[in-house]
């Protein structure tokens, strides 16, 4: 684990630069099937996404790092890294 | 109805084709949703800019529409060139910034301090998303201006009738293969491990983070060794 673990989605998504875009084809690449605007609503904090849709979206942020030689900074719930 | 609530409503009426009645009544709840983007707002508007002078077809309350009126009534403020340039305007503190003075003057009257203005694209007429705040710099967070960005777009698809390229993108097209690989992966995981589809997903997340590992190569080697054979066009393994 690194320092930075444990950020939330959008903390993450902050550190990472993604767009809301990007970040909602990143979800569906890993496995997600929410839509543009339930990525962005769940990413923001405004709903509540189930533990599996937050752990596939933190997926979806953590791999951008992945590809950068980085960890994975953002938590999932339910696993070993969780908050 | 608790913040969340109002907002899958709101989601959900964007997603949905709906006659101009339950419209109305979605753009008055995006109005009342305004009202909780941040801490400290005191009142959120539509301002809509007509042939013969701007207007306020919709409100969250008396408060908004005087400010709104104040811009109409000097001829300009930040609502105004938010419709008329398709730009945000965001005033962070009225009693420094002198871009619209005379609203500033009237703002500061009725105990507003700063204002975020968001054009509302491809609306029929220029029109525009008025967030009003007691405090000054309330809008300056980056995660208030994305809340607040969000409920424009969704406000200007309601305006479009429901036409959501605003809210909606495509998608390339190697996406959902790729997805599908995972799932196909998860799937073999719940199976054979008799889990559930969350147990079986934060799984090969776990495995990921800790080989460092894209999550997709993760997926396409279970598969392998499952007995699974995914073709090229499920990605091979490569991360996006």
């Amino acid at each position: 684990m690194t320092e930075q673990s444990g950020l939330s989605l959008y903390d993450g998504m902050q550190l990472s630069g993604m767009t809301f875009y990007d970040l909602w084809v990143r979800q569906i690449t890993v496995g997600g099937a929410a839509d543009e605007l339930a990525v962005e609503a769940y990413t923001l904090g405004l709903l509540i996404p189930d533990p599996l849709e937050h752990n596939i979206l933190a997926q979806a942020v953590n791999e951008h790092f992945l590809e950068r030689g980085q960890d994975h900074p953002v938590a999932y719930m339910g696993s070993a890294n969780a908050p | 109805m608790d913040t969340q609530s109002q907002w899958a409503r709101l989601l959900d009426a964007v997603r949905s084709s709906q006659p101009p009645a339950d419209r109305d009544h979605a753009v008055a709840g995006a109005l009342q949703i305004g009202m909780t983007v941040a801490d400290g707002i005191v009142g959120c508007s539509i301002t809509e800019v007509r042939p013969h002078g701007a207007c306020t077809p919709a409100s969250s309350n008396v408060l908004a529409i005087q400010l709104d009126q104040a811009q109409y009534r000097a001829g300009s403020g930040p609502c105004i060139a938010a419709a008329v340039q398709g730009r945000a305007q965001q005033v962070d503190d009225m009693t420094i910034d002198d871009r619209f003075a005379r609203f500033a003057e009237a703002s500061l009257a009725h105990g507003v301090h700063s204002s975020l203005s968001l054009p509302l694209s491809g609306a029929r007429l220029p029109a525009a998303l008025n967030l009003y705040a007691a405090r000054p710099g309330l809008f300056q967070p980056s995660h208030t201006q994305a809340v607040a960005d969000l409920l424009a777009r969704c406000t200007s698809a309601l305006l479009r009738d429901h036409d959501s390229s605003a809210v909606h993108h495509a998608l390339p097209s190697s996406a959902h293969a790729r997805g599908e690989l995972v799932r196909r992966a998860q799937q073999a995981l719940a199976e054979t491990q008799d889990l559930t589809k969350f147990e079986s997903y934060t799984q090969l997340a776990d495995w990921s983070r800790q080989q460092n590992r894209s999550i997709l190569v993760i997926a396409a080697e279970l598969l392998e060794r499952t007995g699974q054979q995914h073709s090229d066009a499920d990605g091979g393994g490569e991360a996006s």
